[in-house]
């Protein structure tokens, strides 16, 4: 059975009223290091005989990827915003029987007329909306940083750290990951765990839902604002300010403009957000966030290296990245501790 | 004569951009190709420095774990410095052979940098200074052209 007949025979079952349902439009978007990402056209009859069309986005789990991430924690971060200020796809049905799919995945509807690209973002034609889009990016995160937890459901289904636990968590999960997928020894990264270690940032001031991969790249956008919010797969609850340093990491100024993103300036960043959230970004906190951000990238990075190098993965992304990024996050490691002369 | 290794990887690399890029209709091959481009190109010139870039890099770090035996205080680690600093290169010019002593050098790199971050002397905040700056160093020997920043 080819991939679009099954998906036509899923969408069968799950939409109601819907006959003769077929795939006219099937595409793989590019990117989407850790799940593949299809974009799927459907057409089909209703009760009434009616023709019906509809988008939908599937994010099923790959062979392998650049991240070990849970399915089901990045759905239930989307069915968390859902209808809230934080514009998001709606998150339609998660599937775990690998029988329907091949693999599991969940489905998503899709949000057209949008761009994602950071390229388009930073080309000339965006210059006259980059100031209200930086803005925006930012007060959005605010919105994720002051959303209340309880009742939501990202957290029936992963844990809620305390305020004082939420750097060594984190930084726990990815020393781990580089223990297990690092092809070669990584003085650099080691000793910025070190460094890490010996110099705990403060307890978070709210413990927040964090988005984990927030930056351009990772919305949907057009000049006129941002209309989805995208990539969940690194969401967790934890410490406001690992998203914003996160964002400001170098390997996203796309423009090399010294912007994060290429689309605003850091300091302002902060203003919005601030003023929005009515949380501070302390600066020992966030320079403790920026060492962590480029740690936890290298992490990312090294993992597609091995999934690469281990003939599990065979996504050209993967050595791409290793060779593009593996030294240069180095270098963004020493320049945030301040130790690139 | 054949061409050299770097000139057929750029001759796929123009191939890949000029003759089959335009060809691609699927986003996600489009993407591929121009993935492979840069890749390639980054090959290329890894695959020519490949053998100097080790060789170098295992050469500073054998002489800078000889200048630090005086400063480290740990006698284990002393005699693995002492170990290292004694065994020369490997006979092979094999990049593989060369990599694997890197690898080796590199752990201890690891090992000496957080004992010595354990040390309060001046020969200890000398020795701290010198391996950061190693460390600057070696992301300057493997800098590609094409990489960020």
């Amino acid at each position: 059975m080819s991939f679009e007949t099954a998906i036509a025979n899923y969408l069968g079952q799950r939409l109601p009223g819907a006959h003769d349902v077929r795939v006219t439009r099937l595409y793989r978007i590019p990117g989407g290091a850790s799940r593949e990402t299809w974009s799927v056209d459907a057409a089909w009859r209703d009760d009434r005989g009616t023709e019906q069309t509809r988008g939908f986005i599937i994010r099923r789990d790959p062979p392998s990827s650049l991240l070990d991430s849970d399915r089901r924690i990045e759905f239930a971060f989307y069915r968390s915003f859902a209808n809230t200020s934080v514009p998001v796809p709606k998150p339609l049905w998660l599937e775990t029987d690998p029988a329907l799919l091949e693999r599991p995945f969940f489905v998503m509807e899709r949000i057209d007329g949008c761009d994602s690209q950071f390229q388009t973002l930073i080309s000339p034609l965006y210059a006259p909306h980059r100031p209200a889009l930086g803005r925006r990016m930012y007060e959005i995160l605010a919105d994720i940083h002051i959303t209340a937890l309880e009742g939501l459901p990202a957290a029936e289904v992963t844990e809620v750290p305390d305020a004082a636990s939420c750097w060594r968590r984190e930084l726990d999960h990815w020393e781990r990951i580089i223990d297990q997928n690092e092809l070669e020894p990584q003085p650099i990264a080691r000793a910025a765990i070190r460094w890490m270690r010996r110099n705990p940032p403060p307890p978070a001031q709210r413990v927040s839902v964090v988005h984990g991969d927030y930056r351009t790249g990772n919305f949907l956008y057009t000049p006129e604002g941002i209309f989805g919010i995208l990539d969940w797969e690194m969401a967790h609850f934890g410490d406001p300010i690992e998203d914003l340093a996160w964002s400001f990491m170098k390997a996203w100024q796309w423009a090399k403009d010294g912007k994060p993103g290429g689309v605003i300036d850091r300091e302002e960043a902060i203003r919005i957000w601030e003023a929005r959230s009515g949380l501070r970004a302390d600066a020992a906190a966030l320079h403790w966030w920026d060492v962590f951000a480029c740690v936890k990238a290298q992490g990312i990075w090294l993992t597609g290296a091995r999934e690469f190098a281990a003939g599990r993965a065979t996504d050209i992304l993967m050595a791409f990245t290793s060779y593009w990024l593996i030294n240069s996050q180095d270098k963004f490691t020493l320049e945030a501790m301040g130790r690139l002369p | 004569m054949t061409p050299d290794v770097p000139t057929v990887l750029n001759g796929i690399v123009r191939a890949l951009m000029m003759d089959l890029g335009p060809e691609l209709q699927s986003p996600y091959a489009l993407l591929t190709a121009q993935l492979m481009s840069p890749l390639l190109m980054m090959v290329a010139q890894e695959f020519d420095r490949a053998a100097a870039r080790l060789a170098d890099e295992n050469e500073t770090l054998v002489q800078l774990f000889r200048d630090a035996a005086d400063v480290v205080a740990d006698s284990e680690l002393r005699a693995a410095l002492a170990d290292a600093a004694a065994s020369s290169q490997p006979s092979s010019l094999l990049v593989s052979a060369l990599r694997e002593r890197n690898h080796t050098l590199r752990a201890l790199l690891v090992r000496l940098h957080a004992h010595v971050e354990t040390l309060q002397s001046a020969a200890a905040r000398a020795l701290d200074a010198r391996i950061w700056a190693e460390l600057a160093a070696s992301t300057q020997r493997r800098h590609l052209d094409l990489a960020v920043g």
